[in-house]
């Protein structure tokens, strides 16, 4: 088996998968991703990281150590990085828990509708399957073992 | 098992059947959840279409608001953000159906 993703119509019918995060200090949160291989980091949308990340309302925008600029499709915007865990669940492994660092996005006009995105840091460690036409989007872990 | 990942790490924790039973369960009312709001949220927007709309508390909350301003107000008060995971926002103007 493996972990099951699903075309959302809140994203445009696009690919996402549900994951469990969690921060130091906080309780795991359910966060509907967006499957993104345009995305180098995973990144929080600004409603989720003020669901997960405990004092994302307090962060500092501007002198934040780790406060960095990120372009993209949509333009230039401000994030902040932190350590979190990232869970996603495998019928047959079992949990499989990514720890590194997660992009917050600062709360502007403009990034307010921002979906959250899965992306190639942790999407390069397996096997992505969409196929639109089976109504089937799979990840399959590839152990370091079995890898080519 | 854990292992390295480019700068990260990932580790694999078997789940005893209980607990992927408890893990399904879980995500299926998330999702279901997820379904209701989409739904309100989208005839909301189609009643609405020139306001700004809050879905809070699982959809039993909607507020509209008529200015960005009262909406970014909204958004990032305190009670607001109470609601947590549950709330879901939209800005009309930019949705895309």
């Amino acid at each position: 088996m493996s972990i099951p993703g699903e075309f959302h119509t809140d994203f445009a019918d696009a690919a996402t998968v549900l994951c469990e995060v969690s921060f130091p200090g906080a309780p795991p949160k359910q966060v509907r991703f967006l499957i993104d291989t345009g995305a180098d980091r995973t990144t929080l949308s600004p409603s989720d990281a003020d669901a997960v990340f405990p004092g994302y309302a307090d962060l500092d925008w501007t002198r934040d150590p780790r406060l960095s600029e990120v372009r993209g499709v949509g333009g230039m915007c401000r994030i902040i990085v932190r350590m979190g865990v990232i869970r996603l669940t495998d019928d047959r492994l079992g949990d499989i828990d990514w720890e590194g660092l997660i992009e917050l996005i600062e709360p502007t006009a403009d990034s307010r509708a921002l979906p959250s995105l899965l992306g190639r840091d942790i999407l390069d460690h397996f096997r992505l399957t969409v196929s639109r036409q089976e109504s089937l989007i799979s990840l399959d872990l590839q152990l370091p073992a079995t890898r080519a | 098992m854990k292992f390295k990942a480019g700068e990260a790490t990932i580790e694999i924790r078997p789940l005893g059947e209980a607990e992927a039973a408890e893990r399904k369960v879980s995500d299926a009312e998330f999702a279901a959840n997820e379904r209701k709001l989409s739904a309100i949220r989208k005839d909301a927007l189609r009643e609405h279409y020139e306001e700004f709309v809050i879905v809070s508390d699982w959809g039993k909350n909607v507020r509209y608001y008529p200015t960005e301003e009262a909406f970014i107000e909204a958004i990032w008060a305190d009670d607001c953000r109470a609601a947590a995971h549950a709330y879901l926002v939209e800005f009309p103007k930019n949705l895309i159906v």
